[in-house]
């Protein structure tokens, strides 16, 4: 017998993953807080290292407004423009 | 990702079937009806819709999915086809951003969607707001819920370890759909209290915690059970006494009777919980023994510097959902905690593809 496969039929749209960064030097790096308290305390504890220790680089916090929401368009297409790396972290 | 050349897969019986869709992660664990193309066109029957419409994006995937696809996981869950409009309506609910599914698959707190059903459409098909009413036994009740979630783990690809996160997930995460009593209800139901005709049939989902028993012996008025009923909300460690945000309350038709007959409405009764519900921030914050506490989700005017300062649990009581639901016999209520204030908000959506027969 038939079955339908029960995941929907809608086609995946393909992307390719951005190149991985050969080094952080130089580079504009957004730290994207989603709104947990501990998420953001663990990437401004990160930020330190970095401005510590990679030179040149230039670090900068942003929060997504819900923890639980994607982010919306605006801010990702913000950041795609804007920086060349993002961190996240999902902390509780 | 849904792969278009394999729409439809060749089996050689119900057993290698489910065999094959456990294999996939297409269940929940427990078997499936194979949803052959008869018994989905079938299912396509119980509604007036196009099957290839589409009627939500499902997250965290956020495949398209059409009226077809819902019903192929219908047909799965076990649903008659009178029930596929429920259905729909369930996944159309659950996916207005209001709702926000993507956090609701992806957290790590236990929330699943609770489905309640108002209106004409519970009779006929016979969902169960009475005897048990949240657990077994009930064919619509059983089989519209887990519907909603075979769509979530299929369609939205919400697969435990990978997309969802919940520490320990909850049994409503199989199936939970209730019908409120409105038969039993000395109050408006909650469709007719959120603008809706009494005679339209509507659905709601709610990101809610497993059910809270409050038993409740020895009140005899209203005071005694809405104070059982809001503590049990707000113990120490509810998820909206620290996110604040919405809650349901099912009250048993004997508690609903006491509360009744002491004259007081549903908007009385949602006042006193909305009152009565919240903790000393001193309790909430162990006396400052884990350092300094804020909390942005609590109102900026509670005093922080006050362990003796009320936290509300919610900000409003329109934030308190009461149904009546459950049997006759039980001095019990139910406190049905939500996820929070950021988290997800209860949405209600009319049902007008109901097909109005019980034939089907």
């Amino acid at each position: 017998m038939k079955v339908y496969a029960p995941v929907g039929r809608q086609a995946a749209a393909g992307f390719r993953a951005a190149p991985a960064l050969a080094t952080l030097a130089g580079k504009r790096v957004l730290l994207l807080d989603n709104g947990k308290w501990n998420g953001g305390r663990l990437l401004r504890h990160l930020g330190e290292i970095m401005e510590f220790e990679v030179p040149a680089v230039d670090v900068r916090i942003e929060r997504k407004p819900f923890f639980s929401r994607a982010a919306d368009f605006e801010l990702v297409d913000r950041l795609a423009k804007g920086v060349d790396a993002v961190v996240t972290a999902i902390g509780d | 990702m849904s792969d278009k050349s394999e729409e439809m897969i060749e089996v050689a019986d119900f057993a290698e079937a489910n065999e094959l869709f456990h294999a996939r992660g297409w269940t929940d664990g427990l078997p499936i009806v194979p949803p052959t193309a008869e018994l989905v066109e079938a299912m396509l029957r119980g509604i007036r819709r196009d099957p290839e419409e589409p009627v939500a994006a499902i997250a965290p995937r956020y495949t398209v999915a059409t009226v077809r696809d819902i019903a192929i996981n219908a047909v799965m869950a076990g649903c008659r086809p009178a029930y596929l409009p429920v259905v729909v309506g369930a996944v159309e609910a659950a996916a207005d951003p209001a709702f926000n599914l993507n956090g609701v698959q992806a957290t790590t707190h236990v929330c699943a969607p609770l489905i309640v059903i108002n209106g004409p459409v519970r009779s006929c098909l016979q969902i169960n707001c009475s005897t048990n009413c949240f657990g077994q036994g009930f064919r619509a009740n059983a089989t519209i819920g887990r519907a909603l979630r075979l769509a979530m783990i299929n369609i939205g690809g919400g697969i435990p370890g990978v997309t969802d996160k919940s520490t320990f997930g909850h049994p409503g995460k199989y199936t939970y759909c209730v019908g409120e009593n409105e038969e039993a209800s000395p109050w408006e139901p909650l469709h007719v209290e959120l603008g809706y005709e009494p005679v339209t049939s509507t659905v709601t989902v709610f990101a809610a915690e497993a059910p809270h028993s409050v038993t409740d012996h020895l009140s005899n008025d209203p005071v005694g059970i809405l104070t059982s009923i809001a503590d049990a909300l707000s113990n120490l460690g509810s998820n909206n006494m620290h996110l604040m945000g919405q809650a349901f309350v099912a009250i048993s038709p004997e508690h609903a009777r006491t509360i009744a007959a002491a004259r007081w409405g549903k908007r009385r009764v949602k006042e006193f919980i909305a009152e009565r519900a919240g903790r000393k921030f001193g309790d909430l914050t162990f006396h400052g023994r884990y350092g300094k506490v804020y909390n942005r989700h609590w109102p900026a005017w509670v005093d922080r510097n006050n362990p003796e300062a009320w936290v509300p649990m919610v900000e409003s009581p329109d934030d308190i959902f009461v149904i009546v639901a459950g049997g006759d016999a039980g001095r019990f209520s139910l406190a049905i905690p939500g996820w929070g204030k950021l988290g997800s908000r209860s949405v209600t959506r009319a049902l007008p593809d109901y097909v109005n027969t019980c034939e089907l």
